[in-house]
């Protein structure tokens, strides 16, 4: 310790000049402030800003220089020798030596800056909008100041030391940078919300200064330690420890970005977000919390084989016969350097292969598969373009057409027919919209023309879905009562006629199509749970069935888990959707007989989302998987034994 | 002393210096620095370490300050390994180096100060009078002091922590004659006082030749010589004679053969032999051979030894 304070006593001594320059650097801002006014508006403010200005730039500057001179610089011209031949330990001359630099360097600043912050405006903390209390703001400026110190050491020791280590620095460090750079992409692109992949790069960029803070600190103290007077085994010592050190932490980055890359479905701890089922087939759509750092992950998951493709979208679209998915993938960046971009991917699920179509769609939601999954129809702002993509490689595309506005959805009625259907608006600003915004306008893909198909009544913005066979759309309609209940009705397709009124003063309606040429319609009508089935063959106007479900705030309507019998859940309250599921009450309601069967509580269909997601709805089809999926209480998804009311958990580790 | 490393036993005290198979080798060079170099330097002597410019001794010296680490061997000091043990060793220690190595903004006043806080016995007043005797002014920053001022000052500085061994890396190179005379006769003044063990590398053989009681001779990084100086001044020898050829010796020289020449001169008057393994009763019956006439042996100084051994000046310069 006293050979630390002698040797930092000494250095300091030697360049006590400076303090002396610091403080006259600081008397101008006063002198300046007092010609101009000092008292005028703003005056005081000004002074502490040319104070910071100066401060910062004369305690980087003198960092630099003595950073750059001090142990380098002495060890090039061969001087320290003189510490070497004393009893004086490497780590005190190592310390000594580099803290008086920062000692220095920031006295130095902070003398130029003392005499505008004594007359500055009272109580001023915000610099350049930075709001810092001083005892911050004064370890920012250490902070920076000891960067630039130990910066400028490792620049000069590369510089001046001369030994062949430096083809090494010169290859090392863009490598480490490069590979480092991709380990980080590699874990931001593995999020699904771009604000986790941004907040990702902060945290990288904060752990890099740190790793390379820390690389510099033991660097240096290893080039004074085991270099001593030897420039060349100085600088191998600095090297040497500075990319050891480097390497092993871009190895464990790397390690650990491989280790959130290769996470499959199964890593899936909860899927509080989206489950969306493909129509028909195993596969299914699975977002949640994921292992790694704030890690998500998003997957297509086929719930037979337990394969798993990674997905990087939050939007992904099934065909309607189950055989392909789609969706877009957000290009990140750098490397790329096309942020903002989209890319399409498009996913052969009977092979698990998914391809990247280029195709560039201007956002990730706005796309829809044709029935057999073969084409795709992609609407940007300003047009509407459809693609074959049977060899997802090689896309072909068959149509664009200009679209005057946005605010559409999109359905495929059938593999040559595209449906532009209004767009679902859930608030009631949006009467005020034109009336062409409930137009439908179907366009032929062979032939390559539009045309105006029909129209909705307009009352407020439907919220539409076109059934899987393109025969019928169903619309919801808000009403502007004091229950905010909705009006679901079912039209002709591709006119737009009503063919009848399903439901009428329902909160949480939802629908779906079942076999038999029946639908079912679910919602809450004072504050209890109704379940209603229509049958085409009795004509759509009345429920052949009724059923009262009990009371409940909340209800979601599953699929046909068997011919003629449908899942639903009840949640007994809103506003804590955790504790509502966990209260929930599943049961199967059969269609023919209005027989209700409760199951296990604490189950919700897992598309829950589909009727809000898809603007296609699912085929008519019963008992096929999706039907049978269910989300727990715990956040996993189950198969549910509608026979035995067993259950099998497929994905997530549960809380 | 000794070629072969010793190893520092219980019973005798162990050397104040010892070098263990040094090797040193620089980066893409062909051969190394210093090859297997091991000596020894006991308590209380004068080790005068001699080479040609570039022959390694700074690097020897680097190495036994624990200043530079070697490629392979060690470097003893007091029985401990000086890489090891550098700062804690270096309190026993004076060192002169060969380049003036001190901030050049300190006076010497401010560099007592400040190895005041760093050795036990620091002894300013000493380093004051001596400075005072050398003439040099303690207020003055050592950058702007002369060469042989600065070499002066470095000496004080050595001497005032009252060292058990003194490393003086050829401390007079480039001073005058006056300096050269005044830093000798301190260092003479001090080793009559107190007996300090001193190593010192020099180019200045007369100097050196007063002081030194051991001698270590380096050649292209090899120790050819390593030795007490009374012993090696003992078994050189000039011999000077006349030689007549007879049936048994046809060839100038090969009477030498006893004496293991160095280096043998044929001149119009006769042979002139430097010879290393001097001898009275070999010469006796070497003046009494048939064909030598009029032998004598005469002394060598220790720069003449120097040039024999190396062939060459200790500054390079061929002879």
């Amino acid at each position: 310790m006293k050979a630390f304070a002698a040797v930092f006593a000494r250095e300091v001594a030697e360049r006590r000049m400076v303090f002396l320059v610091g403080l006259c650097c600081g008397v101008p801002t006063l002198v300046a402030s007092a010609f101009h006014g000092w008292n005028t508006p703003g005056n005081a403010d000004v002074r502490l800003l040319a104070a910071s200005v100066g401060g910062l730039a004369l305690a980087v500057a003198l960092a630099l220089l003595y950073g750059g001179s001090m142990i380098p610089g002495e060890t090039a011209e061969k001087r320290i020798s003189f510490y070497f031949s004393r009893p004086i330990p490497a780590a005190a001359i190592w310390a000594g030596k580099l803290l008086a630099a920062v000692f220095v360097s920031f006295s130095a600043g902070f003398l130029v800056f003392l005499p505008g912050w004594l007359t500055g405006p009272a109580g001023a903390r915000a610099l350049w909008g930075v709001d810092l209390r001083a005892g911050q703001a004064a370890l920012a400026g250490l902070a920076l100041v000891a960067g630039c110190v130990f910066a400028a050491h490792a620049v000069v020791t590369v510089a001046r030391l001369r030994s062949p280590w430096v083809a090494l620095d010169l290859l090392l460090a863009p490598a480490l940078v490069l590979l480092g750079l991709l380990a980080v992409r590699s874990i931001a692109r593995g999020s699904v919300f771009g604000y986790d992949g941004m907040q990702t790069l902060q945290v990288a960029a904060m752990a890099a200064l740190a790793v390379v803070g820390a690389g510099l600190i033991l660097a240096t103290f290893a080039q004074v330690g085991e270099g001593r007077t030897d420039a060349r085994r100085a600088h191998g010592a600095f090297s040497a420890t500075f990319f050891g050190f480097a390497s092993a932490a871009v190895a464990a980055l790397g390690g650990y970005a491989f280790w959130c890359a290769s996470a499959d479905a199964t890593d899936l701890e909860q899927l509080p977000r989206y489950v969306t089922t493909a129509p028909r087939g195993s596969w299914l759509y699975a977002s949640g919390s994921l292992r790694g750092w704030r890690g998500d992950g998003a997957f297509l998951f086929d719930a037979a084989s337990g394969r798993s493709i990674r997905v990087r979208g939050v939007y992904v679209v099934f065909s309607q016969d189950g055989t392909r998915a789609a969706w877009g993938e957000p290009r990140f960046g750098f490397f790329e350097g096309k942020n903002g971009r989209w890319d399409l991917h498009v996913a052969d699920l009977a092979t698990g292969r998914s391809s990247e179509v280029e195709l560039e769609p201007g956002s990730g939601g706005w796309m829809v598969l044709s029935p057999s999954g073969r084409r795709i129809a992609v609407r940007k702002f300003g047009s509407l373009a459809a693609f074959d993509v049977s060899d997802a490689a090689n896309p072909k595309q068959l149509a664009v057409f200009p679209l005057p506005e946005d605010g559409r959805s999109l359905g495929f009625a059938g593999e040559d027919t595209l449906l532009l259907i209004p767009r679902y608006r859930n608030s009631a600003h949006h009467n005020d919209l034109v009336s062409a915004s409930l137009e439908i306008a179907e366009f032929s893909l062979s032939s390559k023309r539009s045309r105006l198909a029909g129209r909705f009544e307009r009352e407020t913005m439907p919220f539409t879905r076109l059934s899987a066979d393109g025969r019928f759309l169903l619309g919801v309609r808000r009403r502007q009562d004091a229950e905010n209940t909705s009006v679901l009705t079912l039209h002709e397709v591709p006119s737009g006629a009503v063919v009848a009124t399903l439901a009428e003063g329902f909160v949480n309606v939802q629908a779906r199509f079942l076999t038999g040429n029946r639908i079912a319609v679910a919602g809450i009508a004072g504050a209890s749970a109704k379940l209603l089935f229509f049958e085409g063959e009795k004509g759509w106007g009345a429920p052949s069935r009724s059923v009262d479900l009990g009371p409940a705030l909340r209800i979601v309507l599953g699929g046909e888990i068997a011919a003629g019998r449908v899942a639903v859940a009840l949640l007994p309250f809103e506003g804590s959707p955790a504790a509502a599921h966990r209260a929930s009450k599943l049961s199967i309601v059969d269609a023919a007989n209005g027989s209700v069967v409760s199951h296990a509580d604490g189950l919700v269909p897992a598309d829950r989302f589909g009727w809000w997601n898809s603007s296609v709805l699912p085929p008519a089809e019963a008992g096929v998987p999706w039907t049978s999926l269910f989300l727990d209480a715990d956040g996993r998804l189950v198969r549910l034994d509608p026979a035995t009311g067993s259950r099998t958990v497929l994905l997530g580790k549960g809380k | 002393m000794s070629g072969e490393p010793n190893s520092p036993s219980k019973k005798s005290p162990a050397p104040v210096v010892e070098v263990r198979s040094l090797l040193v080798r620089y980066g893409g060079a062909p051969s190394p620095t210093l090859e297997e170099i091991s000596f020894s330097v006991p308590r209380g002597s004068v080790y005068a370490l001699l080479g040609r410019n570039g022959a390694g001794k700074s690097s020897l010296v680097r190495c036994l300050l624990g200043q530079q680490k070697a490629t392979s061997g060690a470097c003893f000091l007091f029985g401990e390994d000086v890489w090891k043990r550098r700062a804690s060793l270096m309190s026993k220690l004076g060192v002169v180096p060969e380049d003036p190595d001190a901030p050049p903004a300190m006076t010497a006043r401010q560099l007592s100060a400040f190895c005041a806080k760093l050795y036990p016995a620091w002894d300013a007043s000493s380093l004051e009078a001596r400075l005072a005797r050398f003439g040099v002014p303690a207020g003055t920053p050592y950058g702007s002091l002369s060469k042989g001022q600065r070499a002066l000052v470095a000496l004080a500085l050595a001497l005032a922590s009252s060292p058990e061994l003194l490393v003086l890396d050829d401390p007079t190179l480039g001073l005058d004659a006056v300096a050269r005379r005044a830093f000798f006769e301190e260092l003479v003044g001090e080793l009559a006082d107190r007996g300090t063990t001193v190593l010192l590398t020099s180019h200045d053989l007369a100097g050196v030749e007063h002081l030194a009681t051991h001698v270590g001779f380096l050649k292209d990084g090899r120790l050819v010589l390593d030795e007490e100086l009374e012993a090696l001044k003992g078994r050189f020898r000039r011999l000077r004679y006349a030689n007549e050829q007879t049936e048994e010796r046809t060839e100038y020289g090969q009477e030498l053969a006893a004496f293991d020449a160095v280096r043998v001169k044929v001149r119009g008057w006769g042979v002139e032999a430097v010879v290393s393994n001097y001898g009275d009763e070999e010469f006796a019956r070497f003046a009494s051979l048939d064909g030598v006439v009029d032998a004598e042996a005469s002394s060598l100084s220790l720069e003449e030894i120097f040039i024999a051994i190396a062939g060459e000046t200790p500054a390079g310069r061929k002879s």
